[in-house]
């Protein structure tokens, strides 16, 4: 099938991947505005009112010292925020800066590190760092709280390095211990972060070639200034945001919007969603959905308002726990994301979401309301819909047709008396036909 | 090399794909009476403007209750993490805690022997010709005064010894079957009276706990429940931001960076667009 040549196109592309997918009304509403304004609505949150999300909520009594209802939050959040790249990228940096509640063992904590992965994401990259290092759940996960003056421990400072600001390859043995000490009285207490004076070394120290009595402070600020930042940054994030396996210019050319003396993850975020690369056929449905995308796009294009409980236990199953990433480098991602058992999971989720009831008709999904919504008459015009709702119409001919068929027959295979329609006929029909959709290759794409 | 990947178990997912709905079709034939006039009118749902997260028969999930009204046990770690606790509080919850924990660990001892025993008991009643069993329930009633570990431990032990003697019991019921064990009534109500002990034990716990609290500290508590409560960070003090950068610049939390004006290079955008216009997707796999 050719896909329409329009404008439009791209925008659902956008919205897939700087977001968690649309809804009709969210769709209808970007398209309106093109893409350059979508883009620069994503880019700028700040100008976003956000406040029917806060409104809401407020009124589902959430727990913020209860794990299971900080992960309830955060999916209500991703679904139904107006800011949705925000939200993506407090999901991208909750994997870059993965800290986990399994140690932490403090869902406030945890709470607070969210809220500030939202507040700095699209900001200064000095300042996101900065402000992780005195995190009280990193300092807890990555053992500062025991990093003391002639007792160093150094895996905040490794990992520093290793994994949020440089990569392997670009630092020395001798740096971090260097910069173990200069993180030493770096300390979490019940209210926050603490600088323990008689803890700190304030002995001289050399950092990445540089020598003073430096402190946590001043070798954040040298690693955010280190040319080797830009490049891990912008790799990451065009894996995450465009392909598993981004060219060496898209990296390069997102890096360079990083400029030392800005660090401006706005602007390399930016400098993605308008490359040539991203707005491209190697980029389109390229990438694996997260559990998180699958979860929340499918909230979201079939309008569930009644939520799962059981969605963060679910979206664990298929291998992404948030607040609970299994090791300090996060997710993997891609392929990792379809091993055999989450496949399996993800079917899972297909079959509950589209076929449990709560009584004759109701379920988590009503799909003849959309149906009825659109007007929609014909077996071939519903399945058009609903592909094109789920899937962007990225099917072959051959599937469409057989979806079709499976629309228009009955549980023996015979046409469906579209004169006198048996209304639980046409719901299971219906609710087969989305969990048909959902378990199509394309649907685990984004 | 994706599509293909996704493809391997297209064919036997169609399958198991497609039986969920017909099989829910069939099952369903005749079991509702009830039917909707008209299927295709949306319900009231699907223009609900607050979706809310629901259990499994689409109830709405209630809030935690934080008072122990449920008799679940409070989760005093939430407690300790208040910020302003200070060492003697978090001290006498603590004893508090390991007390009511010692004395609790008794009771559920007890709880799972007796659950035991029914369950062996309706087993054994089960099988043709069985008799009744020495039951160690029939020994004098336990009694739970589990202020003092001792007593506690002296309880749990005897409650061991109820478990090794009922599962010794086929071998030693002909020479010591002297007493009907009670009636499944009387191991139930004891089971529940176990079960009330530590509700109220969690009560206790609870009113301990808040007692042990000022005003201001509870008021904190509450505020940490609902994600508002204030706490040093690297910028000061972090607002939490929830409530306040939801709004839209102005009323922005103060310690949020400035958002950067984006200038997009609307020609070269435009350009990159109609370069692109003509997509074609047309990913290769069959078995539907």
């Amino acid at each position: 099938m050719t896909k329409p040549d329009t404008e439009s196109f791209w925008i659902e592309h956008l919205l897939r991947r700087a977001g968690f997918g649309y809804s009709p009304a969210e769709l209808k509403y970007y398209k309106s505005l093109g893409y350059e304004k979508t883009l620069v609505e994503l880019l700028e949150p700040e100008k976003v009112d956000n406040s029917k999300l806060t409104d809401a909520l407020d009124q589902q009594g959430f727990d913020f010292t209860r794990l299971v209802d900080l992960k309830r939050w955060w999916i209500y959040r991703m679904a139904f925020t107006r800011r949705p790249l925000e939200e993506k990228m407090s999901l991208f940096w909750h994997g870059h800066f993965a800290t986990s509640n399994r140690k932490v063992d403090n869902p406030y904590f945890m709470y607070l590190q969210n809220v500030k992965m939202r507040d700095y994401g699209l900001g200064n990259f000095e300042t996101l760092l900065l402000s992780m290092s005195k995190d009280p759940a990193m300092i807890i996960w990555l053992d500062n709280q025991q990093n003391k003056k002639g007792k160093p421990n150094e895996n905040y400072a490794r990992e520093v390095m290793e994994l949020f600001s440089l990569g392997i390859g670009n630092y020395t043995e001798k740096d971090v211990k260097e910069g173990g000490r200069s993180f030493t009285g770096w300390q979490s207490r019940p209210d926050g972060f603490y600088f323990n004076a008689k803890d700190h070394d304030n002995g001289n120290k050399v950092f990445l070639g540089q020598q003073g009595n430096f402190n946590g402070d001043d070798v954040v600020g040298i690693l955010a200034r280190n040319p080797a930042a830009p490049k891990f940054l912008a790799t990451k994030l065009c894996k995450f945001f465009v392909a598993d396996n981004p060219s060496d210019t898209l990296i390069s050319e997102v890096a360079g919007a990083y400029k030392p003396g800005e660090q401006n993850i706005r602007k390399m975020m930016e400098t993605i969603f308008t490359h040539p690369e991203f707005i491209s056929q190697s980029s389109y449905h390229a990438k694996i959905k997260g559990p998180a995308e699958l979860v929340v796009g499918t909230i979201k294009s079939l309008q569930v308002t009644k939520l799962d409980g059981e969605l963060p236990n679910q979206m664990a199953r298929m291998g992404q726990s948030l607040f609970e990433p299994m090791t300090v480098k996060g997710w993997d991602g891609g392929a990792a994301w379809v091993s055999t058992d989450m496949m399996m999971e993800r079917f899972n989720f297909a079959t509950k979401i589209t076929q449990q009831k709560f009584d004759a008709m109701e379920g988590y999904i009503v799909p003849s309301a959309l149906v009825a919504k659109q007007g929609l008459q014909t077996p071939a015009e519903t399945v058009n819909y609903f592909l094109n709702l789920l899937v962007d119409n990225d099917v072959p001919a051959s599937a469409r047709n057989e979806l079709t068929q499976y629309v228009a027959s009955d549980t023996n295979g015979k046409p469906i008396d579209t004169n006198s329609p048996d209304e639980r006929l046409q719901d299971a029909k219906l609710r087969g036909l989305v969990h048909l959709i959902m378990t199509l290759p394309t649907y685990q794409l984004a | 090399m994706l599509q293909k990947r996704l493809e391997v178990g297209l064919c036997v997912i169609a399958l198991l794909s497609l039986m969920p709905a017909d099989l829910c079709q069939a099952k369903s034939k005749g079991k509702d009476k009830a039917q909707p006039a008209d299927v295709f009118t949306p319900p009231a749902e699907m223009t609900a403007n607050i979706p809310t997260f629901v259990d499994g028969s689409g109830q709405p999930l209630k809030p935690f209750d934080a008072t122990g009204a449920d008799g679940s046990e409070p989760n005093i770690d939430v407690i300790r993490r208040l910020p302003s606790l200070t060492g003697p509080q978090r001290k006498a919850l603590d004893k508090m805690l390991a007390e009511s924990r010692v004395q609790k660990a008794a009771l559920q001892d007890g709880i799972k022997s007796m659950q035991s025993q029914l369950k062996n008991r309706q087993a054994s009643s089960n099988k043709p010709g069985a008799k009744p069993l020495l039951n160690a329930l029939t020994k004098p009633s336990i009694s739970f005064t589990p202020a003092k570990p001792q007593v506690a431990n002296a309880a749990t032990q005897e409650m061991d010894n109820a478990m090794e003697m009922q599962q010794q019991g086929e071998m030693r019921e002909q020479e010591t079957m002297v007493q009907e064990p009670p009636p499944e009534e009387e191991i139930k109500a004891k089971i529940q009276n176990s079960t009330d002990q530590i509700k109220q034990a969690n009560k206790q716990l609870w009113q301990f706990a808040a007692s042990v609290l000022t005003a201001q500290q509870r008021d904190e508590l509450d505020k940490m429940r609902h994600g508002q409560l204030m706490i040093t960070t690297a910028n000061g003090s972090q607002n939490l931001t929830d409530k306040k950068s939801d709004t839209v610049l102005g009323a922005m939390n103060p310690y949020r960076p400035e958002p950067v004006s984006v200038s997009i290079n609307k020609g070269a955008l435009k350009r990159i667009l109609s370069n692109q216009a003509k997509h074609e997707k047309t990913p290769d796999f069959s078995g539907l």
